[in-house]
């Protein structure tokens, strides 16, 4: 709309624009921001719409890991960390291979290094804490 | 005001015929535009409070845009658009924004200018 709005009444109306703005973030009503870069319009989302899939991976009965590319884990789902009798606090920075029955780490070697573009499966028998062994189906993909 | 032509001769107007007044004729189909981004809390909940306050007060007159700034960031730009979600209602004009989710159905009233249906009557 191209007004021919007075300019104190345009001014006013961006102030009072800019007060609803503040007051919003301020409450909480607004979770997204339009921010202008050099490559065009951006928008940022305070919690995110990826909200659903963090909580079903968080709350999902199958144990979930995310491992950097020597197998050091990033990042455990509580199913894991209670598979494995762990505190998550303290699996976070540890290699996953630690937990692995010592007969079946080739076998974990070789999904962990497989092809990167196929989800690698296969049996893998974890070691518990108190020694006890537990047979688990991994599935690893990039 | 040209609007007052008809009333020149009368008493002049009250409060309650101003208000009626300036506000959009009963028949008016309102244009609302509400910018969304993507499935965020806020962002769904501005539609479900949008569309409550619309059924309650606009029934049968309104109509509801939503522009997902997720899909199509450079929509921003026509209406000026920084937090969401944002509602702007084109229709009638002037033109209104309400920044927020629209959680106080007081605020949102008179941010939109709906009287409520109840003080009309």
């Amino acid at each position: 709309m191209k007004s021919e709005m007075p300019e104190v009444e345009r001014s006013q109306q961006l102030m009072e624009e800019a007060e609803q703005t503040l007051r919003a973030i301020q409450y909480g009503t607004v979770d997204a921001f339009v921010v202008e870069e050099p490559e065009g319009h951006r928008v940022y989302t305070l919690e995110g719409s990826d909200l659903p899939y963090s909580a079903l991976v968080e709350k999902m009965q199958q144990g979930a890991a995310m491992l950097d590319a020597r197998g050091c884990i990033v990042y455990c789902n509580l199913s894991l960390a209670q598979l494995l009798g762990v505190e998550r606090e303290t699996i976070i920075g540890r290699y996953l291979l630690d937990f692995v029955a010592s007969e079946d780490r080739p076998a974990y070697e070789r999904l962990l290094h497989g092809n990167p573009n196929v989800s690698n499966e296969g049996e893998i028998r974890l070691q518990l804490s108190d020694g006890s062994l537990i047979a688990t189906n991994f599935s690893f993909s990039l | 005001m040209k609007k007052s032509e008809k009333n020149k001769d009368a008493t002049p107007l009250s409060l309650q015929e101003i208000r009626e007044r300036n506000e959009p004729g009963e028949n008016e189909v309102w244009q609302l535009r509400l910018y969304v981004a993507g499935q965020t809390p806020r962002s769904v909940a501005a539609f479900a409070n949008l569309k409550r306050i619309c059924e309650d007060h606009l029934a049968g007159r309104y109509n509801i845009e939503v522009v997902d700034l997720v899909k199509h960031p450079q929509l921003a730009a026509g209406d000026q658009i920084l937090a969401i979600p944002t509602l702007v209602r084109k229709l009638p004009q002037p033109l209104r924004k309400i920044v927020g989710d629209l959680r106080d159905t007081e605020r949102a009233l008179v941010g939109l200018q709906i009287r409520p249906a109840a003080m009309g009557e």
